[in-house]
């Protein structure tokens, strides 16, 4: 194995794989479960109450298929909302579901680029990063992010449907899925679509016209979902005349720092740091695609097409909230699983390199991965405190404690008066 | 010899012939005419006194490591652009003459493998460019020594031995050759010991230190002195990068930037490429250690030192990757000549069309000097003494006589013109004292034996940085132990009056704080002691970085004093950090001889830190620590300039007082001067003056708030010659009771007729005689003539 790729196993091999797949899946949850006192305190914040307020003005079903900002994302608000009223206002169980979804997340990436003949020590590599970083917190710790974690969940799934078996019907659905749970979800069909129109090495063969065919199905459910979210919505996409190159800086910005900003803990900012680190991801994102063969290369292409997707979208959405947003800890999830498999692929492909015989590069490889993944969940402690402190301590105490809390000071969302804060609190039994 | 190996390792080069001895020759004496330098006049600015300063070290046998901490060595002088007139400059002659022929015999010998073209082609551009800075021509000769005379396969001992001593003695130059002359010596005995030439590299070894250690005792130094010497160079290369920065613009960056690129790309392909793999990793770390190294030295200090980057590499283009790919006509690195010449043009054009004419002029001007040697002691020395009598000190000369002398901040030539006694702290250029240690190197040597009887203190300050900065440990200890006397030219003269203690000065902890950048920090109100500062500036990862690859980032420190005035000075962070005077700002010759009499005129009130050109990207925090002096009391002196600058009064006054303080204030739409009463202000009375206008009142807080003054009195008496004083006008204002006295009052007085010869504007405290808040001002003070408006 000299290429960073392995071919895919069979038979018991095959089985072998699963449950490692599965075991890196439930080894995602170590920062929840070590620091399940931490995430027990956080508490219902910001637009969440926005969502509970609209629920009970509008309706469960009717503001389903609302459109608000930039978003028509009808199945998450059936699964958030619908996991807000059937269990009985449990923020600790909502939590449950983002983690129990970012472990199948972690899996799904790891069957993935394992589906796509990346070596063990690539996958293992992204998928501890992708797991274990705490640049995921927002994500991972405030439940309306569970829209990009979903997302992401039926994208992987796409993904994988369409490379285990090509041209199947399978991804046209998943795709449909990621769009309809997050705006930046409708990037699955066009990733689906680009992959059927992949005419290199490891792609399925089909003539041209076969191929833009099943791109059109694929894109389909994205581009519906994209007339809606133009034609109905209100967000900045409608009016970016004169912001153009606003949106264009964000989501530079976005795609040059991300995910190493937070990842490495970089202090330093402004365009220098932009320069460095966008250069060292464009080499690394150069060096793989250039290095990788087959369908290794086409995920690796795939995933890069996607983090710049997301970017170019962010950069519409989002120019208008400062340059410092771009490295908000919400918006690391997409960059994470965008880089993931050309970073492991590059450490990977110089981990066999290692002048050392091949037990000892197992062994140490073994002994860095479990260093670095015992790291990354310490550093979860620090920022958890703080985070856990603002979004669920200080919550509860003026929701639940204080006996004349200012009307409006609704943590995360000062427009709801406290009054009604109070009521959607008794009525759903937050808790 | 391994006859397979390629031409470039062999060790050998051409058989001699009579055209080639005879070629060799003429390249050696035209490259010597272009290095044989003529000294300049003697001269007192900041490069003259160093480098006069190593002649005179030279002359009185000062040793290096002990009595001086600099990064030249003990041969330095021999390189020095100055002279010092007729003494010693037989011998300073025949050394530059005989030096600079053994260099050109030595780079001339070490090309001689290459192409005829080529080995012309190196000599041209050499004699071209190397004089645009002054070690080009050293690393050139270092590195031809490492990769061509150490290095070659199947080298005779005697020539590894030979070529070794020369290194040796160019250690002795300059602490930055020793460097490269030490890793020089490193990788050759590293590929010889790679080759099993364990004899090869045992005499390269052995022949290196024992012609340095040769060449230091053959310069007068003491071998004991040897390792101070490198300690105290180190720390001074150390901290250079931190205190010495000075940024290129952009099109010199990128172009050196490029340039370094293509280097690092050279050096891999030398690494990976070169058949015989010891010679090709060792030639190629060492020429890489010597690119970076002249890559920092460049950059660092980006002003004309740019060019010795780019003149550098020029210059070892047309050699270097001949000789280690003989087998290649042309190799792709030889391209970056362009970027070479391009970054010259970019960092000074005007230099680089002029260069074939100076160096012309050069190799004229060099053998011109040759041909009129027995002449030239002459014209030093009337040089030197026209030099001596511009820079004529004779006030000071007459008072120092024969006593020991040291100059700050770094200016020794004028002391050395002047004929005095120089007896120089180690590090004797107080802005090259980079680190605390090197800076506590002069503390003790002030609180030796060795402590000069007088010093002359200048105020100048290299790149505008916090006046004080430099030396600031040794500025701190001399109140109570140096007294200043009078000042002559650009120099206050310090006399001592006690021995300093080897104690530190006391200070008492104010407050410590973390700052960012632009955080103003305010300096607790008192004004009766000295004020330490101690700031830690810490980078962050890209800042650190920066500073390993490049140079560290710029910090200010941005000051607003009791006039309001904000000043932006450079901040060295390795100094800072141990802490400097900040109060008070010793900006000039006088504010050092009050400072020494307990008084300061110019008080900082806040201050914070900037980082120039948005290099605040660099930089995480400050820690800033604030110390009070107990051991230094300051009285406020008032000076009486800034009044009439800001418009407070239109002629300066005799005098101004208060029991309480005096300060520069904003109020409305102007400055005040806060007499805080009892105060009083006198003023002359012009010829023609029948009026007096001036606005006064009381503070806003002084009634506004916790504020609870009781009321000030203004009175406003004319005094005569006579002795005869009245009083012309006086008001109460109650500002806490009566809303009619806040704010600024108007006052226009008519003026007695019979000349009055003085007007003394008192502000008393009250019918309580409750002075706590009596925050009274004055403004606009104006002394009319009739008919004015």
């Amino acid at each position: 194995m000299s290429t960073g790729a392995t071919d895919r196993p069979a038979g018991a091999r095959g089985a072998l794989e699963r449950w490692i797949l599965i075991a890196t899946g439930l080894a995602a949850l170590a920062p929840y479960v070590a620091y399940h006192g931490f995430f027990a305190r956080l508490y219902w914040f910001g637009d969440e109450f926005d969502l509970l307020d609209q629920i009970d003005r509008l309706g469960f079903w009717k503001w389903m298929w609302l459109v608000f900002a930039e978003n028509f994302v009808p199945l998450f608000k059936l699964l958030w909302g619908g996991g807000a009223l059937l269990f009985g206002g449990s923020y600790a169980v909502m939590v449950a579901l983002v983690w129990l979804t970012h472990a199948l997340n972690v899996m799904l990436l790891g069957r993935l680029m394992r589906t796509c003949g990346f070596a063990w020590a690539a996958v293992l590599s992204a998928q501890a990063v992708f797991a274990l970083t705490p640049a995921n917190m927002e994500t991972l710790a405030w439940t309306v992010q569970w829209s990009a974690v979903l997302s992401a969940t039926f994208m992987l799934l796409a993904l994988d449907s369409f490379l285990r078996s090509p041209y199947g019907r399978a991804p046209i659905g998943w795709g449909a899925a990621s769009a309809l749970s997050f705006s930046r979800g409708v990037l699955t069909g066009a990733l689906l679509a680009a992959a059927s129109l992949w005419g290199g090495e490891g792609a399925p063969r089909r003539s041209f016209f076969g191929r833009a065919a099943w791109a059109l199905a694929y894109l389909s459910p994205a581009l519906i979902v994209g007339v809606l979210i133009t034609r109905m919505a209100t967000g900045n996409h409608q009016h970016m005349a004169g912001h153009g190159a606003e949106a264009a800086v964000f989501g530079l910005w976005y795609y040059c720092l991300n995910p190493a900003y937070l990842v490495l803990s970089v202090d330093s900012w402004g365009w220098r740091t932009v320069a460095l680190l966008g250069l060292c991801k464009a080499a690394l994102v150069a060096w793989a695609v250039l290095r990788s063969r087959g369908r290794l290369r086409l995920l690796v292409v795939l995933m890069v097409a996607f983090d710049l997707g997301n970017a170019v979208l962010l950069g519409i959405g989002r120019y208008h909230t400062g340059l410092l947003a771009t490295v908000g800890s919400r918006y690391q999830y997409a960059s994470l699983l965008g880089i993931a498999p050309a970073a492991g692929f590059w450490l990977a492909w110089h981990w066999e390199r290692l002048p050392v015989s091949a037990a000892a590069r197992r062994l140490s490889f073994a002994v860095v991965l479990a260093l670095a993944a015992y790291c990354m969940c310490r550093q979860w402690s620090a920022g958890l405190d703080v985070f856990t402190a603002t979004r669920g301590s200080d919550s509860r105490r003026l929701l639940l404690v204080d006996k004349d809390p200012s009307p409006n000071s609704v943590p995360g969302i000062p427009f709801l008066p406290m009054d009604r804060a109070k009521a959607l609190i008794a009525k759903y039994d937050l808790h | 010899m391994d006859a397979s190996a390629s031409p470039s390792i062999r060790s050998s080069g051409p058989r001699w012939s009579l055209p080639r001895v005879l070629e060799t020759l003429a390249l050696t004496l035209v490259v010597t005419s272009t290095l044989v330098s003529i000294p300049l006049p003697p001269g007192t600015s900041v490069d003259a006194s160093w480098q006069e300063m190593l002649i005179h070290a030279r002359a009185r046998g000062m040793q290096f490591g002990r009595d001086i901490v600099f990064t030249w060595g003990p041969w330095g002088y021999v390189w020095a652009n100055y002279h010092l007139g007729a003494a010693g400059a037989a011998r300073l002659l025949a050394w530059k003459i005989a030096a600079s022929a053994g260099v050109a015999l030595a780079l001339v010998l070490l090309t001689r493998s290459l192409a005829p073209w080529r080995r012309w082609a190196f000599a041209a551009v050499f004699m071209a460019f190397n004089w645009l800075f002054q070690d080009v021509a050293f690393f050139d000769l270092i590195v031809l020594v490492g990769i061509a005379g150490l290095m070659p396969r199947g080298a005779p001992l005697w020539q590894l031995a030979a070529w070794a001593c020369v290194l040796g003695f160019l250690a002795q130059i300059k602490f930055t050759y020793q460097m490269l002359t030490a890793a020089a010596v490193l990788a050759a005995v590293a590929c010889l010991a790679g080759r099993r030439s364990w004899r090869g590299a045992a005499t390269v070894a052995v022949a290196y230190s024992l012609s340095a250690a040769a060449a230091w005792v053959g310069a007068g130094q003491n071998l004991a002195n040897f390792w101070d010497y490198l300690r105290g160079s180190l720390e001074i290369a150390g901290g250079y990068a931190d205190a010495m920065g000075v940024d290129e613009p952009l099109w010199v960056f990128l172009c050196g930037a490029a340039l370094a690129a293509a280097c690092a790309a050279f050096a891999w392909t030398a690494w990976r490429k070169i058949p015989e793999r010891g010679y090709g990793r060792c030639a190629s770390a060492f020429l890489a250690f010597s690119m970076f190294l002249m890559w920092k030295e460049g950059f660092t200090r980006a002003d004309g030192h740019v060019m010795g980057f780019f003149a550098f590499i020029l210059t070892l283009l047309a050699a270097v990757p001949s000789l280690l790919f003989p087998g290649r006509r042309w190799h792709p690195f030889e391209a970056s000549a362009l970027l070479c010449l391009v970054g010259m043009a970019a960092a000074d054009s005007v230099m680089l069309l002029r260069a074939p004419r100076i160096a012309w002029e050069r190799m004229y001007g060099g053998g011109a000097m040759v041909l009129k040697l027995s002449s030239l002691p002459g014209e030093w020395q009337r040089s030197l003494d026209e030099a001596a009598a511009s820079a004529a000190l004779p006030a000071i000369s007459a008072a120092v006589g024969s006593g020991t002398v040291d100059v700050y901040n770094c200016l020794t030539a004028a002391a050395i013109l002047n004929g005095m006694n120089l007896a120089p702290r180690p590090v004797f250029q107080g802005y090259s004292a980079y680190t605390p240690r090197l800076e506590r190197l002069n503390l003790r040597f002030y609180q030796s034996a060795r402590a000069p009887d007088f010093l002359m203190w200048g105020a100048e300050q290299l790149d505008w940085r916090y006046p004080g900065q430099d030396d600031a440990m040794l500025i701190a200890a001399l109140p109570t132990h140096y007294a200043p006397l009078f000042s002559e030219g650009r120099f206050w003269l310090l006399k001592r009056t006690s021995a300093l203690s080897g104690a530190e000065p006391a200070r008492r902890l104010i407050f410590n704080a973390r700052v960012r950048l632009s955080d103003e920090v305010v300096l607790p109100p008192q004004r009766d002691q000295a004020i330490w500062l101690r700031a830690d500036a810490v980078p962050n990862a890209l800042g650190r970085a920066r500073a390993l690859l490049y140079k560290p980032a710029r910090i200010d420190l941005v000051t607003t004093d009791d006039e309001g005035q904000r000043r932006s000075w450079r901040l060295i962070p390795r100094t800072a950090r141990d802490g400097l005077v900040l109060v008070p700002t010793l900006a000039e010759g006088s504010d050092m001889a009050l400072f020494l009499r307990g008084e300061a005129s110019s008080w900082v009130k806040s201050f914070h830190f900037e980082a120039p050109g948005s290099q605040g990207e660099f930089w995480r925090y400050v820690d800033v620590g604030v110390f009070g002096m107990p051991g230094i009391p300051l009285k406020p002196v008032f000076r009486a300039g800034p009044l009439v600058r800001l418009g407070i009064l239109d002629r300066a006054p005799i005098s101004v007082s208060s029991t309480v303080s005096t300060e520069i204030i904003d109020v409305g739409k102007g400055k005040a001067l806060q007499l805080h009463a009892e105060g009083e202000l006198v003023l002359g009375v012009p010829p023609g003056a029948s009026r007096l206008t001036f606005g006064y009142g009381i503070r806003e807080g002084a009634y506004t708030g916790s504020g609870h003054t009781d009321g000030v009195d203004f009175e406003v008496d004319a005094v005569w010659a006579s002795g005869r004083r009245e009083r012309l006008w006086e008001r109460y204002l109650d500002p806490v009771t009566r809303a009619e006295d806040r704010g600024t009052q108007q006052l226009d007085l008519a003026l007695p007729g019979d000349a009055p010869l003085r007007l003394i504007l008192h502000t008393g405290a009250g019918p309580r005689n409750d002075n706590r808040w009596d925050w009274s001002y004055v403004c606009s003070l104006r002394m009319l003539a009739e008919g004015a408006p």
